[in-house]
């Protein structure tokens, strides 16, 4: 087809593209441009599939090693909840979500799948990798570190380790020092000593075998000033164990 | 233009960056093809046309090297083509007084709508199907074009409009549906 130009002659329309190529000096965006774009694009969906799996492994690792003894001091199952869910890792699981799904639409051909799938895919990539890594000690290994050497964290995340040194709350964490027939002697995170009575009643739990060293976490009745009625006995793969007075008295 | 004789359209796009001239081929191509769909989703175009496709014909040269082979290069260039026009219609703020529906184009959708809908009564008739289509919302006009004029398959509406293949055939349900209502309209009156 010919079209008019301003001067009246007819030129096909490739002619004039060609010319306007020519005469605007364009030329084709080099390869590596595009290639740069989709290798941010999918850095990006990484970068958010790791947050999504961190969170994870932290929101489950938290709330296991708070549903334990935050139940026991908690007054109202509303605020066991607000005390044992980690919320600004359920929050950043969100943001991980969301940009995860985000970056994947922005791919090649990322539209060809409805948003709802790839947040499906985003959420459970996000959750089978967060199993992964609480499963294997990673999450406790980051919880550490941050409550170590992030001052935000620990009021962020609720992490509040009084909880767990509170014999007179009926929780008290720490490492067993000695074991005797029906009691043993622990440690606990700030150091004091205390001996904990084990009854017919007492639940072990976490199949956990009573030996020296063995950190534990303890819920019971205080019964003096430094003893306690063990109601229930469990490993203590606990938050802050690292971490403070914790150091010197924990086995970690 | 012996030079791309059996060349299809994605074998010359890959050529492109380094035999510009090649690209004159792939104009020649689908310059008519382009007019035609413009023309017939942004009806004001007019004089306009040239500048548009001559627009379209620049970007693709320019993200020549973004193009992906295992595409159709059709798709592309109609995507590219229609992300103009959405934009020439936005720049210009302007709604069509009526789209360009010759008779080959009335018959070929009125076939297509008529084999596609529940509404075999009534004939179409082609001033009121071209006001209905005028009147249209743009995404519903746009796959009607794509799906009963140009006769593009799902997944090539897919590929042009950059949605799911779900979305596209909700969004044609929906556009049938609002053609025949407003066209009913219209037939009434």
């Amino acid at each position: 087809m010919c079209i008019m130009t301003s001067n009246e002659s007819p030129q096909h329309l490739s002619e004039r593209v060609l010319s306007a190529i020519d005469e605007g000096g364009i030329t084709p965006k080099p390869r590596w441009q595009f290639l740069l774009h989709e290798w941010v694009v999918w850095l990006f969906a990484v970068v958010a599939f790791a947050l999504g799996s961190v969170a994870t492994a932290l929101t489950l690792y938290i709330t296991n090693t708070s549903t334990f003894m935050e139940r026991q001091i908690a007054l109202s199952p509303l605020d066991t909840v607000f005390e044992i869910v980690p919320f600004i890792w359920l929050a950043l699981l969100v943001i991980g979500i969301f940009y995860a799904a985000h970056a994947l639409h922005s791919t090649r051909r990322g539209y060809r799948w409805h948003t709802s799938w790839l947040v499906v895919l985003a959420i459970g990539v996000s959750f089978a990798a967060g199993y992964g890594l609480d499963a294997a000690g990673l999450s406790a290994s980051i919880d550490r570190y941050l409550l170590v050497h992030a001052p935000l964290y620990q009021p962020l995340t609720g992490f509040k380790p009084i909880h767990w040194m509170d014999p007179r709350s009926g929780v008290i964490a720490g490492t067993v020092e000695e074991v005797g027939d029906d009691m043993f002697v622990l440690r606990s995170l700030e150091g004091v000593v205390l001996e904990i009575h084990i009854t017919p009643d007492t639940t072990i739990h976490g199949f956990i075998h009573l030996r020296e060293g063995l950190p534990v976490r303890v819920v019971g009745t205080s019964t003096s000033r430094d003893g306690l009625d063990a109601s229930d006995v469990g490993p203590f793969h606990g938050r802050g164990a690292g971490k403070g007075p914790s150091r010197e008295a924990g086995p970690r | 233009m012996d030079r791309c004789d059996g060349l299809a359209d994605e074998e010359i796009m890959t050529q492109v960056s380094r035999d510009r001239e090649l690209f004159a081929c792939l104009i020649d191509r689908y310059e008519a093809k382009l007019r035609r769909y413009l023309k017939r989703l942004m009806p004001g175009l007019g004089d306009d046309a040239d500048d548009v496709l001559q627009e379209v014909f620049i970007k693709a040269y320019v993200n020549a090297q973004g193009f992906d082979p295992t595409l159709s290069f059709s798709s592309w260039i109609y995507r590219i083509a229609h992300n103009e026009a959405v934009s020439w219609l936005r720049k210009k703020m302007t709604r069509p007084n009526t789209v360009e529906l010759g008779d080959d184009d009335f018959q070929t959708f009125a076939t297509s709508m008529e084999d596609n809908s529940d509404r075999k009564e009534v004939a179409l008739v082609r001033d009121e199907v071209i006001r209905t289509l005028s009147n249209m919302p743009e995404k519903y006009r746009t796959v009607l074009v794509l799906k009963f004029l140009e006769g593009k398959s799902y997944e090539e509406i897919r590929d042009i409009l950059t949605v799911p293949s779900g979305t596209v055939a909700t969004l044609i349900h929906r556009a049938k549906k609002h053609f025949t209502s407003i066209y009913n309209v219209h037939h009434d009156e």
